[in-house]
């Protein structure tokens, strides 16, 4: 089981819905606030965080860069610039538990995200 | 010439502040600072971070909408100070470098929003009354946010009772809210006062809400953080009473809402908006603040909010700059003195936090939708003067649905319309120049 918090500031819910349909069963999601879920994943309640804002790299992800570290998070689709599948498997390899991106852009990395993590 | 000096200080003061490692604008790198203070991270790391998580912000919105509503957004200046002052070492050269370079920017801005706005009108076809056209229905439906907002946090059901008491206060404005003092008639304005009705319901509704979000202490466990940040009280004093200053002269402002407001010369309700956007944030740059040491060179916006309230009471040329700039660097001034305060009330209270989180939801979902549909109307107005309306809607429709299709989209929804409505004005200028168009 993948223990997942959706904090970020925009579609938490929908973001939810999106990780349980890629989730394939094996996926146990909660939606929180930003900071809540960013300390959840500081403290090893979970496993990965997911957010969404306007622009995929402030209120997505703000919270869980200041707790957990530049080195965990990064923005998979901000304003201007989506990163690559494989760009994106090699950051999930590279060790990054904490995944930005902008409402837009969600039903297209979400699966790709979840992909990866279920490999 | 007072545009430009004012632009240049706030230029300025944004690229030292970032420079100076003691504010930056873009909430998401505000946090990246922690990796740069502690070492983990170098100042070339950091500079190439800040480019980029804002350059694709300052050209894909802050540019597109200053030039559609002819009013400059306060990412304009903020984000490029936050480019400028971590692209320059933080010493003194470089705290020169910035505030030089800094001031520059602020000046080419406000140079090329006047020259673009000459350009446009010097065309065969001028087409800039129908491009402001592209907020006109942010301008007539801003009023029913609230009602969103509680919708989200409460439910649809209290979301309608919120919508209910927003229109009917509206109604009841619109239709009874002339008063006559003596010689003095006093108009109430219907969408300003529908939107604080809503706004009250809607705070009377997120402070009963109750969530199960824990406490955090985290003004507690940081408090060396917010005393450093007002260590430099004197800087942000500056800040907020330049950025008030140029608010109340209406050349800049915060969002994509007040900006059409402020520039039909509606600054009560511009104000009013302002405000309330300026509480949505507190949230997300109050704690961000309070977890790194670093502050946003324009706090959480109320200055500008306070600027626009100075320019509602229409105080002639030079009062009105100078109350503007001491009303903005006092708020600004409160803002870092209750940082602390404020930071550890929204821990006490976990909904007003959430409640931050669906204002700019609500806001966003609500200009996405309004520019949408004025990008609609304003490019069939701009193809109209060719002779050629329809193409106008149907290029942002087929631009709206690939941009939404594509894997990875180009454009911001809410910058669609603005976007498409500039494109066309220019193309149906090429139209008319080759003589293409048809008689209307």
């Amino acid at each position: 089981m993948l223990r997942i918090v959706v904090g970020g500031a925009l579609n938490k819910n929908e973001n939810a819905a999106l990780i349980e349909q890629y989730g394939q069963n094996q996926v146990e999601v909660k939606v929180m606030g930003d900071l809540q879920a960013a300390m959840a994943l500081k403290n090893g309640e979970a496993d990965y965080y997911f957010g969404s804002c306007q622009t995929g790299a402030g209120g997505a992800l703000s919270m869980a860069i200041a707790l957990n570290g530049m080195s965990k998070c990064i923005p998979v689709a901000m304003v201007g610039k989506v990163l690559d599948d494989a760009e994106i498997a090699a950051a999930i390899a590279q060790g990054k538990t904490a995944f930005g991106f902008v409402p837009e852009a969600a039903a297209t990395v979400i699966p790709v995200i979840m992909g990866e993590l279920l490999k | 010439m007072f545009n430009y000096i004012i632009a240049a200080l706030i230029g300025a003061m944004s690229a030292i502040l970032a420079n100076r490692n003691i504010a930056v604008y873009n909430d998401g790198f505000r946090p990246v600072y922690t990796e740069y203070l502690n070492g983990r991270m170098d100042r070339k790391a950091l500079a190439a971070t800040s480019f980029a998580v804002s350059i694709g912000l300052i050209i894909g919105f802050a540019f597109t909408n200053s030039i559609a509503m002819g009013i400059v957004i306060i990412h304009t200046y903020l984000l490029m100070g936050d480019i400028i002052g971590t692209w320059f070492p933080d010493n003194k050269k470089g705290l020169i470098l910035s505030a030089v370079v800094g001031a520059l920017w602020g000046v080419l801005v406000v140079a090329f929003m006047s020259s673009i706005q000459a350009f446009f009108s010097a065309l065969p076809v001028n087409f800039l009354t129908q491009l402001a056209g592209v907020a006109d229905y942010v301008v007539t439906t801003f009023a029913v946010f609230p009602a969103l907002v509680v919708g989200y946090q409460c439910g649809v059901k209290k979301g309608l009772i919120t919508a209910a008491i927003t229109l009917a206060t509206y109604l009841l404005i619109s239709r009874f809210g002339v008063f006559q003092v003596g010689d003095f008639t006093l108009a109430l304005n219907g969408e300003g006062m529908a939107m604080l009705a809503g706004t009250i319901t809607m705070i009377v509704f997120a402070v009963k809400n109750k969530t199960d979000a824990a406490e955090t202490g985290l003004t507690n466990i940081f408090s060396t953080n917010i005393d450093a940040i007002k260590k430099h009280w004197i800087l942000f004093c500056i800040t907020g009473g330049l950025l008030a200053c140029a608010a109340s002269q209406c050349f800049l402002t915060t969002d994509v809402i007040s900006g059409p407001l402020a520039m039909q010369g509606s600054f009560g309700q511009a104000a009013l908006v302002a405000l309330v956007r300026a509480i949505g944030y507190v949230p997300l740059v109050y704690t961000t603040a309070i977890v790194t040491g670093v502050f946003s060179p324009a706090g959480s916006y109320f200055s500008v909010a306070a600027g626009l309230f100075v320019a509602a009471m229409g105080l002639s040329a030079p009062m009105g700059a100078l109350t503007a700039f001491i009303s903005g660097a006092l708020v600004m001034g409160l803002e870092v003195l209750l940082l602390g305060v404020i930071g550890g009330l929204l821990d006490k209270f976990p909904a007003l936090r959430e409640l931050g989180d669906y204002i700019r939801d609500a806001m966003s979902k609500i200009l996405e939708l309004a520019l949408l549909v004025g990008g609609f109307t304003s490019s069939f107005a701009i193809m109209n003067e060719v002779g050629m309306g329809a193409l106008g809607p149907m290029t942002v429709m087929i631009v709206w649905m690939l941009n939404k299709t594509a894997k990875k989209p180009v454009l911001m929804p809410l910058a669609v319309g603005p976007v498409v409505a500039i494109a066309l004005g220019i193309i149906a200028n090429v139209i008319m120049v080759l003589g293409l168009g048809v008689a209307a």
